[in-house]
């Protein structure tokens, strides 16, 4: 593993943008779901729910989804962040087990402020189709919660506006809602800037090894055998891969470290490594459900390919994947406590003086009859640095990181 | 005011911290156990007014985590926390010196009520 010593050798993309948050009026912080009898088959559905849930409110206008990893950070991120405070925040908590073939759900609904049980449901799902049981969650959880938006719209209305509302109303910037969400990764880092801040100046702390990888994390029972039904019934090859598109990285961001630098007293070296692998276990069955041409598999990679004898290419898809529309790049974000970017490091190939830096692990090649998909093994660790004032450094809260195609990126930056 | 000490013994890290961050709140004091073994370690060093407890738990199970105790000689109130719904379970729980059993997903003013009644009980 390379530490990158000059920043400048790769191309950083720093931009010093203020983007205001997108204001909800409800946040819901999704824990991880109970697997009730520890149900190996259907163990990876803890996480499943989670993201199902997220990904369900990601376009709503009065509703937000995170996934809340360790609830006393979540606490903690919403006493020290006015966007959320603004909001109500309710966690979402929720049990799952099979009955004789149906899947019970119990979902729960408890206010972070008063810690009153809001809601219970409680759902039953007899159809084996994966696809149903989302649905039928999702529907549960909206029939408890609307009910709540409405009570929050009905007492907004009657509101005045704190000039702190005020501020986040005008974020509400059409154009930014536009940008696809992809977060992928957040992990607080304010606490730990504070206290390197408070004493980089006697001892610069040795580069920290990031944590093991312990969010995202499906085990090779994620995929049983419904699921591959599942997928093998209902999608096509061009679906599939939309499916595992949506969310094929698991990332991993370490610690920071900050370094004074010897001919500039207002600014510091900020660096923390990020690193990045595939869902491999996850990612392999979803393709593998698929009628396969050849498999190579190597140390490092796998390799899959497809007949067009077996699928229809479409001409779009062929395009698309010709674009590079099914390559992702990190786009990482420092943001303030009110999550607003401070500053941003967009790690793509660009156009001048440039080392591309990450390297895309999923890769789709098009040819006339065959499709073929490339899967590097292995984590992809990346040492990010980048020299920053000192008073920005101070403002940063949270590090977060999204995978955008080289479109999304031109059009970020645009904005 | 010294505030009553609950350990709460679950393998479900986000079962505890749910757990801890209620009673937190609540008033109580609260230490977390991701296994039996470790509670056993805890119990045996720590004075606490009560036990929540799960029943399925890896290497050492609810049951045998309460007939440890007993074997020890340790009587905390134990309050069963779990998805199992079986009458038999639940008995042998009882008999064994637990003072409820409460279903997950877990009803909070059920519980706390619970360690209410059962930790004024032991007074």
């Amino acid at each position: 593993m390379i530490r990158v010593k000059d920043f400048l050798r790769f191309f950083l993309f720093v931009s010093m943008i203020m983007v205001t948050a997108v204001r909800a009026d409800i946040n819901l912080w999704v824990m991880s779901f109970d697997n009730l009898h520890s149900d190996s088959e259907i163990k990876w559905l803890k996480e499943g729910f989670v993201d199902f849930i997220v990904d369900h409110y990601a376009d709503n206008d009065y509703v937000r989804a995170y996934r809340s990893e360790k609830l006393d950070e979540t606490l903690s991120v919403i006493k020290r962040n006015p966007a959320y405070q603004n909001a109500r925040n309710y966690v979402v908590s929720g049990a799952y087990h099979r009955d004789k073939g149906e899947f019970i759900v119990d979902l729960q609904l408890t206010d972070l402020k008063t810690w009153e049980t809001l809601a219970k449901k409680q759902v039953h799902e007899k159809s084996s189709d994966l696809e149903q049981l989302i649905m039928t969650v999702n529907k549960a959880l909206d029939e408890i919660v609307d009910p709540r938006v409405k009570e929050s719209i009905k007492t907004n209305a009657g509101e005045e506006k704190t000039p702190e509302q005020e501020v986040f109303d005008v974020g509400k910037d059409k154009n930014l809602e536009d940008i696809r969400e992809m977060t992928v990764a957040t992990k607080d880092i304010g606490s730990a800037l504070d206290k390197l801040l408070a004493d980089f100046q006697e001892k610069p702390e040795q580069y920290r090894e990031p944590e093991p990888f312990s969010q995202n994390q499906f085990s090779q029972d994620a995929f049983t055998d419904r699921v591959r039904d599942f997928v093998r019934e209902t999608h096509s090859f061009e679906q599939t891969m939309n499916f595992i598109l949506n969310d094929p990285y698991e990332i991993n961001i370490g610690e920071p470290t900050i370094q004074r630098l010897p001919m500039n007293s207002q600014s510091v070296l900020l660096s923390f490594r990020i690193d990045y692998r595939i869902k491999m276990e996850i990612v392999r069955e979803m393709i593998e459900t698929l009628k396969i041409k050849g498999k190579k598999e190597g140390e490092t990679y796998i390799e899959y390919s497809f007949s067009g004898n077996d699928y229809l290419f479409t001409s779009d898809f062929i395009k698309r994947v010709a674009y590079g529309q099914y390559r992702y790049f990190p786009v990482v974000s420092l943001k303030d406590e009110n999550g607003n970017a401070v500053s941003r490091i967009i790690d793509a190939p660009g156009t001048i003086d440039q080392i591309k830096h990450f390297n895309p692990m999923f890769n789709i090649a098009a040819g006339p009859w065959t499709m073929t998909i490339y899967l590097v093994k292995g984590v992809q660790e990346i040492d990010y640095e980048l020299t920053l004032p000192i008073r920005t450094v101070a403002k940063i809260s949270q590090v977060s990181i999204d995978m955008m195609t080289e479109d999304e990126i031109v059009q970020l930056v645009e904005k | 005011m010294t505030k009553n000490k609950i350990l709460i013994v679950d393998d479900e890290p986000n079962v505890c911290q749910f757990l801890a961050e209620y009673l937190d709140y609540k008033g109580f004091e609260t230490v977390i156990c991701y296994s039996g073994i470790d509670a056993l370690k805890y119990l045996k060093t720590e004075p606490f007014d009560a036990v929540l407890l799960d029943l399925i738990m890896p290497e050492m199970n609810g049951i045998e985590v309460l007939e440890q105790m007993r074997q020890m000689n340790i009587f905390v109130p134990v309050i069963i926390v779990t998805g199992v719904r079986d009458k038999k379970v639940a008995e042998d729980a009882m008999s064994l010196g637990a003072v409820d059993f409460i279903p997950k997903p877990i009803d909070l003013d059920r519980l706390e009520q619970s360690l209410i009644v059962n930790i004024k009980n032991l007074q």
